[in-house]
C-alpha cells in the first residue's frame, strides 16, 4: 500500500465522516461496452464501467461533489496488463484493479457559493475554450488517450487537484485557477490498441521502430509544477469574448535520452508552457460561430536528428474556427478547422511545423429524440489521413441507452489518424442510469 | 251655405291678405337668414367634445401652457435607402424647414426638424448643446458628426429621423387650422421647387400630419358640400317640375325651402352656434324635408284644380290646405320628435346643435308651408298641371295608378309580402350586426389620395402622427424639480411605451437624462437615467438654457417648472386599435400616478377621438331608440290609434335596419359622420308612412273597411306625391356620391338608399299591415308583432353591437388581451413532462423552469432534474423583444462542463423531444402580435363556458416557416385571457397539433396554466406539461440566466 492509496482512502473516510452532511443527489451510470476490431478480426474491449457520483450539502451554500469511475475490461486490449500510469501525479493516480481494471477518483471538490460566483477546491475539471475536441484553449486538464480521441471529451478529461474561483464583476466574468497537480496526458503503453505510433508521439522514431526503455521524470517540486490560469469574459452585444492567460506544465511529455546503467533510457519529462488565448462566439440566425486563438511563446518541442534527441523553444500560434448550423431536414452540422503553426520550425522538429485539421459532425434525431444518428469525420489536411465514425443511439427507456458505433481510420502511418489504420472498430454499448 | 270647418275658417283667414302674408314671410326669411353673415365656423375634432369635458379642458391647458397647435408633417424619405445624414440631404432639409417656417400660417418658432433641433452631449464633464445642422455650408464631416450625435439622442430617433436614418421629418404648427388647405398647397409648392433644384440624393416628400388631415378634410367637406348643395337644390326643384310640369309650381316650394333653410341656419348663427363640419348636411336635410310638404300640398291643389277647374283658386287652395294640414302637421311633428330624440341624448355639441336646428328647420318648413305657401298660390294662381289631367275624369295619373296597384297587391297578398319582409329583415339584421364603431380621420380620404398615402407612409416610417398628450402638473411652482416626481414621469413613459402602437414617448425627462449622461460621462443608452438630487435637475435645466436655445424646452416644461408635457407618439390612428392604449394609460394614471399635489391628465387628438367615439357608442343607439319612441308616441297620439302608430314606424324601422345592414356589409364604420345617417333617415323616411297611414285610415272609413278598395282610392294621389318626394330626395342625396370625399359619398349613398327603402317599405308594408289587421281584426297585434320583431331585432343588434363595440371585439383585440395577460416579472416552477408515443409508451422527465423579465428581453432557463440520463442538462434562452436582434441560446451538458452557444433561429423547432416548440415554451401561451393576422370568429361553448374564437394566420410565408404553423384557431376564456384550446395547422394547412389547457390556477396573482397537453395529430405523439411548486417572486438572481450561471450550477436558494 502506497502513500497514494492511503491518501485516497483517507479522502474517502473523510468524506464518509462528512456524510453527517446531507446527501442531496446521487447517481450510478453503468456502461457495458464491447468493441470488435473489424480489420484485425479480434475483440478490442469488453468492459463494464461504473461511474458513481454524489452531491452532499455541507451548508446552505456549500456542497461536496464526488465522482469516481471503476472500469473492468475483460479483453484488456486498450490498456493491456497493468497500466503504468506514471504520467499521473501521485495524488491523482488511479488505483489499478488487478491487470484488467482501474478505479479512479474523478471529482472530489468542495464548492462554495459566493455572492457573485463560486469557489471550488479539490479534484475537478476546468474547461475553458469553446470548440469541440480541438484543444486550443482547453488546456487546463490533461486527457486520457486510452481510446485516442474517440471518447467524449468529458469522459476522457482527467480531473486535477486545483483551486478555482469563478466570479462576476459588473459585466465581466473572471475565472482564476491554481493547479498544483501536474498530471499529464495518459498515454497508452506499448502494445495498447491505440498506442501512439506516429513519429510526433514517439519523439521522432519511425513507425515500427522499437522503443527504448522509458521512464517518466517529474520535477518533484509541486510549487514549480503548479499551473495557473486566468480568464476574463464578457459580452459585447451578443458576441461572447474571452481572454485567457495560462502557465503550466505540458501535458504531453517531451523526451530526452539518458544513460542509465550504461543503457539508453528515454526519459519523458515535462516543461512549462505559457499561453495567451482569445476566444469568441456568436450566433447569427441558424448559425453559431466560434473562434479560438492561442499564442504560446517559447514552447518546448522535441527535435530529432540522426544523432540526438533534443529540444528547441519555438513560438506556436494556433487558430481554430467552428460553426454549428441548424440545417434543413432537421440536421445539426458542426464544422471546425484548426490552423496550427510553429514559427521558424527546424527540419528536425519531430512534429509537422504546421497542422491543418478539419472536423465535421452531422447529427440528426428521430422519433422525438429517442434515436440519434451521428456521422463524424476528422481529417488532417496536411497529410490527408482521416478518422471517420458513424454512431446510432437509441433511448430504449428513460434511463437506458443503446449505442452502435463504427470507427474507421485511413491514411499514412506517420499521420495523426493514419497511425491507426487497420484499427477500425465496431462498438456496441448499453448504458443504464441508476 | 255649408258651415265651414275650423280648419277652413283658419285658412280663409290667413289668405285674406296674401300679399301682406307673403311680404311678412319674406321679411322673416331675410331677417333670420341675415344671421348667416355672422356665422362662426368650428370644424375641428375638438368641437365634438363638450367644452367642460375634462379632455377638452386638458387640451386647452396644454395649448395655453405649451402653445401646441395643430401640426402639419412633411416627411423626406430616401428613395434608395441612403442616409439623410449627407451634406446635400441636410441642406435640403434645412431649406425645407426655413421655407416652411416662412409661410404665413406657420408659427416660425414651432418648426421641429433636424435643422432646428440640437443634440446634447458631454465632453469632459461639460455639456455641449449643438445644432445638428450648423450654420453655413455642410461638409461630409459635419454630416457624420450630426449622425454620431443623433445616435446618442434617443428622443430624436423616430421623431426627427427614423431609426434607419433614411428619412427625416419636419413638424410645423399652424396658426389657423382653417387655412390648412392653403398651407398644404403652399408646402406642396415648396416641395416641388426643392425637387426641381435637387440633383443630389433622391428623396420623396410627403405632407400629412393631424393638422393637415383635419384641416384638409374640413376644407374638402366645405368645398364639396358647397359645390353639391346647389346641385341638390337644383335637382330637387327639377323633380318638382317633372312632377307637376309647371313652372308655376316652383315658386312655392322654393320659397318654403329658402324660408326653412335660411331661417334655421340664420337663427343658428344669431344664436352664436358655430357651423360645425357636420352642419354641412343640415341644409340638405332641411331642403329634403321642406320640399316634401310643398309637394304634398301642391299635389292636393292640382288634383282639386283638375277636378274643379271653375272653382276659385283661393277656394281650391283652402281646400287643399285643409286636406293636407293634418298629414303635413303629422309628419312635421313626427320628424321634429325624431330629431329631438337625437338632440336630448347626444352630448356632442355639433350633433346636438344639428338635431335642434334640423327640428327648427322642419318647423319653419311647416310654418312657411302653412302660412306662406297658400298665399303664394293665391297670388300666383298656378295653371292646372298636365300631370293631373286624369283627375278631370276623377281618374288618377298613370304613376298614381301603378303605385296604387302595388299597394293593392301588397294588401291582397299581405302574408306573402310580410313573409318576404321578414326574410329581408333577417338578412339585413345579419349585415347590421357586422357594424363596428371605429374612426380614423385619414380614412375619410380616398385610398389613393395623396394625404392618405402620405399619412400612412409617415406612420410606418416614423414614430407616428397620432399623439396622446399627458399633462403632468404639480401643485406648486418648481414642483417638478423633484427626482421622485421625475422618476414617476419616467415610469409613466415606460408603461406607455409598453402599450400597443406606442412607438415613442418624449418628455422633459429625456432631456434631463441626456444631460445627466453627458455630465456624468455615462455610456449612451436608451435607458432614462436621472440624477440623485433635486438640485441636480434644476442645475441641468439651467445648464441647458445657458448652453443652447433657452426656449428649446418650452414644448416640454413650463417656465414655472410646474407643468410638463409627455408626448406619446402612436402609429395607429384607428380608434378600435388604440382605445386599449388610452384606457390602459388612463387607468395607470388613475391608479398608480396621481397623488395629492401631483397629477396627470390625458389630452391630444387620440384622447379626443377616444372620448368622442366612446360617447358615440354610449349614446348613438339610445338616441335612435328614443327618436323612434318619440315618433311612435307622436303618431299614436295624432292618429289616436296604437295600430296606426305602429304601422307608421314599421317602414322606417325597416329602412334603418337596411341602412345599418348596408354599413355592415360594406364595412362602413359607425363614427360621428355616419352616426347622423340614422337620424336623417328617420327624419326623411317617416313621412311616407305617415301620409299613407293617414290617407288609408280616411279611405277605410269611406269604404267600410274594405282595404283593397281603400288602397285603390287613397293611394294614387298620396303615393304619387310620396314617389316624387322620394325620387327628388333620393336622387338629390345620390348626387353626393359624386363627391371626391368618401365621407360625403357614404352620406349621399346611404341616405339615398334609406329614402328609397322608406318609400318602398311604406308603399308595401302599410297596405299589407292594414290588410292583416282588417282580415283578422288584429291590426294592433299584427303591427305590434311586426314592430316588436323589428324593434327586438334592432335592439338585439344595438345592444350586443354596443357591447361589442364597447369592447371592440375583434381578433386583434382578443389576441392583444391574451398578449397583455400578466405573467409576473419572474417565475419558478417544476415541470413534470410526460411524453407518450403512438404505442402509448411513456417517458417522463422533470425540469426546473426559471423565467425572468428584463428590459427588452425575456430570459428562460430550463434545467432537467430527471431522468438521470439528462440530469443537469440545462437550456438557456435570451429572447429579445426587438425584431432586430436575434435571440441568444445556450445548452449545457454536464459531461462537457461547458455551455455551448446554439444558433438562434428555429423557434418552430421542437423543444428537446417534446411536442412544444421553442416558441410555444417561451410564449407562455400568448400570441405574438407581430407574427399573426387575427380574425374574430365569434364564440363557442366548451364545458359550459363561453369562449371567444379567434383565428391567426402568419403574416407571411417566412414567419409560417419559422414557426412551423400555417394557421391556428384558439378558444380564449375572457375571464382569464388564457387560451383554453389551440388547434394548429402546419404550413400546408393540414391539421398539425392541438394544445389543450386542462387546468388554470391563479398563483401569486398571476393566471397560470398548470396542466397543458400538446397532441401531434400527424405523429400520434403527445406531451403533457404539469406545473407544480409554481411561484412568481419579484425577481430572481440575474446571474443564473447567464452562460456562466449554467456552468456554475443553480444556487441553493433557487433549487429549493
Amino acid at each position: 500500500m502506497t502513500f497514494r492509496h492511503c491518501f485516497l482512502i483517507a479522502s474517502l473516510l473523510g468524506v464518509n465522516t462528512a456524510c453527517a452532511a446531507e446527501l442531496t443527489d446521487w447517481q450510478l451510470p453503468a456502461r457495458l461496452s464491447y468493441g470488435y476490431g473489424t480489420e484485425a478480426g479480434e475483440s478490442v474491449h469488453g468492459y463494464l464501467e461504473l461511474e458513481p457520483s454524489s452531491t452532499f450539502s455541507l451548508s446552505p451554500r456549500t456542497r461536496l461533489e464526488l465522482s469516481a469511475r471503476a472500469r473492468l475490461d475483460s479483453v484488456d486490449e486498450l490498456e493491456p496488463g497493468k497500466p503504468s500510469l506514471d504520467t499521473y501525479s501521485e495524488f491523482s493516480k488511479p488505483v489499478t484493479l488487478g491487470t484488467a481494471g482501474t478505479l479512479e477518483l474523478r471529482d472530489a471538490y468542495v464548492e462554495f457559493e459566493l455572492d457573485n460566483g463560486i469557489a471550488r477546491f479539490g479534484k475537478q475539471q476546468i474547461v475553458w475554450g469553446r470548440l469541440d475536441g480541438l484543444k486550443v484553449l482547453d488546456v487546463m486538464n490533461p486527457q486520457s488517450f486510452r481510446e485516442f480521441i474517440l471518447e467524449d471529451a468529458g469522459h476522457a478529461r482527467i480531473g486535477l487537484w486545483s483551486a478555482y474561483v469563478d466570479s462576476t464583476i459588473d459585466d465581466w466574468r473572471v475565472e482564476f485557477a491554481l493547479i498544483p497537480d501536474a498530471t499529464g496526458h495518459q498515454i497508452p503503453d506499448e502494445e495498447a490498441w491505440f498506442q501512439l505510433t506516429a513519429p510526433r508521439f514517439r519523439y521522432g522514431a519511425k513507425p515500427g521502430q522499437s522503443a527504448p526503455q522509458m521512464t517518466t521524470v517529474r520535477e518533484q517540486d509541486w510549487f514549480k509544477e503548479t499551473a495557473a490560469g486566468l480568464q476574463v469574459s464578457r459580452f459585447f452585444g451578443s458576441v461572447g469574448v474571452s481572454a485567457m492567460a495560462y502557465s503550466g506544465m505540458e501535458h504531453q511529455p517531451l523526451g530526452r535520452i539518458a544513460i542509465v546503467d550504461s543503457a539508453p533510457v528515454l526519459e519523458r519529462h515535462y516543461e512549462r508552457r505559457n499561453l495567451l488565448g482569445l476566444s469568441a462566439d456568436m450566433a447569427i440566425g441558424s448559425v453559431a460561430l466560434r473562434a479560438e486563438g492561442a499564442w504560446q511563446p517559447g514552447r518546448t518541442f522535441n527535435t530529432r536528428s540522426a544523432t540526438e534527441l533534443d529540444t528547441d523553444d519555438l513560438d506556436q500560434a494556433t487558430l481554430a474556427l467552428g460553426a454549428d448550423v441548424f440545417a434543413p431536414l432537421d440536421l445539426f452540422i458542426n464544422l471546425q478547422v484548426l490552423f496550427d503553426n510553429i514559427k521558424n520550425a527546424p527540419d528536425t522538429l519531430v512534429r509537422p511545423a504546421q497542422d491543418r485539421i478539419a472536423t465535421a459532425v452531422v447529427r440528426r434525431s428521430f422519433n422525438y429524440e429517442t434515436i440519434s444518428v451521428e456521422l463524424r469525420m476528422n481529417s488532417s489536411l496536411n497529410t490527408g489521413d482521416r478518422l471517420m465514425s458513424a454512431a446510432a443511439t437509441y433511448d430504449y427507456r428513460t434511463d437506458t441507452e443503446l449505442e452502435l458505433k463504427f470507427e474507421s481510420f485511413r491514411g499514412n502511418e506517420r499521420g495523426l489518424f493514419g497511425q491507426f489504420e487497420g484499427r477500425d472498430r465496431l462498438i456496441v454499448s448499453l448504458r443504464q442510469f441508476f | 251655405m255649408l258651415k265651414r270647418s275650423k280648419a277652413e275658417l283658419f285658412f280663409w283667414q290667413i289668405t285674406r291678405n296674401p300679399l301682406l302674408v307673403v311680404l311678412v314671410s319674406v321679411m322673416l326669411l331675410l331677417g333670420t337668414a341675415a344671421g348667416l353673415l355672422t356665422i362662426v365656423k368650428d370644424t375641428s375634432v375638438k368641437a365634438f367634445i363638450p367644452s367642460d369635458h375634462p379632455s377638452r379642458i386638458t387640451d386647452q391647458d396644454i395649448t395655453k401652457t405649451f402653445g401646441l397647435t395643430d401640426t402639419v408633417a412633411v416627411a423626406m424619405i430616401s428613395q434608395d435607402g441612403s442616409t439623410v445624414f449627407q451634406p446635400d440631404a441636410l441642406a435640403a432639409l434645412e431649406q425645407l424647414s426655413e421655407q416652411i417656417a416662412d409661410l404665413d400660417n406657420i408659427r416660425d418658432d414651432r418648426v421641429s426638424s433636424l435643422a432646428t433641433k440640437s443634440s446634447i452631449r458631454g465632453d469632459d464633464g461639460a455639456v455641449l448643446v449643438d445644432e445638428y445642422v450648423p450654420y453655413g455650408s455642410l461638409s461630409e464631416a459635419d454630416a457624420q458628426d450630426a449622425f454620431a450625435r443623433w445616435q446618442n439622442m434617443p428622443q430624436h430617433q423616430g421623431t426627427l429621423v427614423n431609426p434607419e436614418a433614411t428619412a427625416a421629418i419636419v413638424m410645423a404648427e399652424m396658426r389657423d387650422i382653417y387655412e390648412a388647405k392653403a398651407t398644404y398647397d403652399a408646402i406642396q409648392g415648396i416641395i416641388a421647387d426643392l425637387d426641381a433644384q435637387s440633383d443630389g440624393p433622391h428623396f420623396e416628400f410627403h405632407v400629412a400630419g393631424p393638422g393637415a388631415v383635419s384641416g384638409l378634410m374640413s376644407a374638402y367637406i366645405d368645398h364639396d358640400a358647397r359645390r353639391m348643395q346647389p346641385f341638390v337644390f337644383v335637382l330637387v326643384i327639377s323633380f318638382i317640375f317633372i312632377a307637376f310640369r309647371r313652372f308655376g309650381a316652383l315658386p312655392g316650394p322654393i320659397f318654403v325651402v329658402l324660408g326653412a333653410t335660411g331661417g334655421a341656419m340664420g337663427i343658428m348663427a344669431w344664436a352664436n352656434v358655430p357651423y360645425y363640419a357636420i352642419t354641412n348636411a343640415l341644409p340638405v336635410i332641411i331642403i329634403a324635408i321642406a320640399v316634401a310638404d310643398a309637394i304634398h300640398i301642391l299635389s292636393a291643389y292640382y288634383q282639386l284644380r283638375a277636378q274643379q277647374p271653375e272653382a276659385p283658386v283661393r277656394e281650391l287652395v283652402v281646400k287643399a290646405m285643409v286636406e293636407m294640414m293634418r298629414p303635413v302637421t303629422l309628419t312635421t311633428l313626427t320628424t321634429i320628435a325624431g330629431f329631438i330624440g337625437i338632440a336630448v341624448v347626444s352630448i356632442m355639441p355639433p350633433i346636438t346643435a344639428f338635431a335642434w336646428f334640423a327640428a327648427l328647420g322642419v318647423f319653419l318648413a311647416w310654418l312657411f308651408s302653412v302660412f306662406a305657401l297658400p298665399n303664394l298660390l293665391v297670388l300666383l294662381k298656378p295653371a292646372p298641371s298636365p300631370s293631373f289631367d286624369n283627375w278631370k275624369q276623377n281618374r288618377p295619373s298613370g304613376t298614381g295608378r301603378f303605385l296604387a296597384h302595388c299597394g293593392a297587391f301588397a294588401a291582397a297578398r299581405y302574408k306573402l309580402v310580410l313573409g318576404i319582409f321578414l326574410v329581408l329583415v333577417l338578412i339585413a339584421a345579419n349585415g347590421a350586426m357586422k357594424v363596428t364603431f371605429d374612426r380614423s380621420q385619414v380614412d375619410n380620404f380616398k385610398p389613393d389620395a395623396d394625404i392618405r398615402i402620405a399619412d400612412e407612409l409617415i406612420n410606418d416610417t416614423f414614430a407616428g402622427t397620432a399623439f396622446l398628450n399627458i399633462l403632468v402638473e404639480a401643485d406648486e411652482t418648481d414642483g417638478l424639480m423633484d427626482v421622485g416626481r421625475m422618476q414617476k414621469i419616467v415610469d409613466l413613459q415606460t408603461f406607455a411605451e409598453q402599450q400597443p402602437h406606442v412607438q415613442k414617448t418624449v418628455a422633459i425627462t429625456d432631456y434631463i437624462s441626456q444631460l445627466h449622461k453627458a455630465i456624468e460621462e455615462l455610456p449612451a443608452s436608451e435607458e432614462r437615467l436621472l440624477p440623485d438630487s433635486d438640485n441636480a435637475i434644476a442645475q441641468y435645466l439651467l445648464i441647458y438654457e445657458v448652453s443652447g436655445d433657452p426656449t428649446g424646452l418650452e414644448e416640454d416644461i413650463d417656465t414655472l417648472y410646474q407643468k410638463a408635457l409627455v408626448r406619446v407618439a402612436m402609429n395607429e390612428p384607428h380608434f378600435s386599435k388604440n382605445r386599449q392604449t388610452v384606457e390602459a394609460i388612463q387607468q395607470y394614471i388613475d391608479q398608480q400616478f396621481n397623488e395629492p399635489g401631483f397629477t396627470a391628465a390625458l389630452g391630444g387628438d387620440v384622447n379626443t377621438t377616444y372620448h368622442w367615439m366612446k360617447s358615440l357608442q354610449e349614446n348613438h343607439l339610445t338616441g335612435v331608440a328614443v327618436s323612434l319612441l318619440l315618433v311612435f308616441i307622436a303618431a299614436t297620439l295624432m292618429f289616436r290609434s296604437l295600430a296606426s302608430g305602429f304601422a307608421s314606424i314599421v317602414p322606417v324601422c325597416f329602412a334603418l335596419l337596411v341602412l345599418y345592414a348596408c354599413m355592415g356589409y360594406t364595412g362602413v364604420y359607425l363614427e360621428p359622420a355616419t352616426s347622423m345617417f340614422a337620424a336623417i333617415a328617420l327624419g326623411v323616411g317617416v313621412d311616407f308612412a305617415i301620409h299613407l297611414v293617414d290617407k288609408l285610415r280616411e279611405a277605410l272609413r269611406l269604404h267600410n273597411g274594405d282595404v283593397i278598395a281603400a288602397v285603390d282610392h287613397a293611394l294614387p294621389p298620396v303615393a304619387r306625391a310620396c314617389f316624387f318626394n322620394s325620387a327628388a330626395l333620393g336622387l338629390g342625396f345620390a348626387v353626393l356620391t359624386l363627391s371626391e370625399l368618401p365621407t360625403l359619398q357614404r352620406f349621399g349613398g346611404l341616405i339615398a338608399v334609406a329614402t328609397f327603402t322608406s318609400f318602398l317599405a311604406a308603399l308595401l308594408l302599410v297596405p299589407a299591415l292594414f290588410a292583416l289587421g282588417r282580415s283578422a281584426h288584429r291590426v294592433a297585434l299584427a303591427a305590434a308583432a311586426t314592430t316588436a320583431v323589428l324593434a327586438i331585432v334592432i335592439g338585439v343588434i344595438a345592444y350586443p353591437n354596443t357591447a361589442h363595440a364597447a369592447e371592440a371585439y375583434d381578433g386583434n383585440t382578443i389576441a392583444q388581451h391574451v398578449a397583455d395577460r400578466q405573467e409576473g416579472d419572474a417565475a419558478r416552477r417544476i415541470l413534470d413532462i410526460t411524453l407518450t408515443d403512438r404505442r402509448d409508451q411513456t417517458r417522463e422527465r422533470q425540469a426546473l423552469v426559471l423565467k425572468l423579465k428584463q428590459e427588452g428581453a425575456r430570459l428562460t432557463r430550463i434545467s432537467y432534474l430527471e431522468p438521470r440520463s439528462v440530469e443537469g442538462v440545462s437550456f438557456l434562452s435570451h429572447d429579445f423583444h426587438s425584431a432586430d436582434r436575434d435571440d441568444d441560446r445556450w445548452l449545457f451538458v454536464p459531461a462537457t462542463r461547458r455551455a455551448r452557444r446554439l444558433p438562434a433561429s428555429a423557434r418552430g423547432d421542437y423543444f428537446l423531444g417534446t411536442d412544444f416548440t421553442y416558441e410555444d415554451i417561451q410564449s407562455e401561451l400568448k400570441f405574438n402580435m407581430d407574427d399573426y393576422d387575427f380574425e374574430y370568429r365569434g364564440t363557442e361553448t366548451l364545458d359550459g363556458k363561453k369562449l371567444h374564437v379567434i383565428a391567426g394566420t402568419p403574416r407571411n410565408e417566412d414567419i409560417a416557416r419559422q414557426l412551423g404553423y400555417g394557421a391556428f384557431e384558439a378558444l380564449v376564456d375572457e375571464t382569464t385571457w388564457m387560451p383554453v384550446k389551440v388547434d394548429f395547422q402546419d404550413p400546408d394547412r393540414e391539421p398539425l397539433k392541438t394544445i389543450n389547457v386542462h387546468r388554470v390556477e391563479t398563483i401569486d396573482g398571476i393566471v397560470t396554466a398548470t396542466r397543458i397537453e400538446a397532441t401531434n395529430h400527424q405523429t400520434g405523439h403527445s406531451t403533457v406539461f404539469a406545473l407544480r411548486d409554481v411561484s412568481h417572486p419579484d425577481t430572481l438572481p440575474g446571474n443564473i440566466f447567464q452562460p456562466s450561471g449554467l456552468t456554475r450550477g443553480l444556487p441553493s436558494s433557487v433549487l429549493k
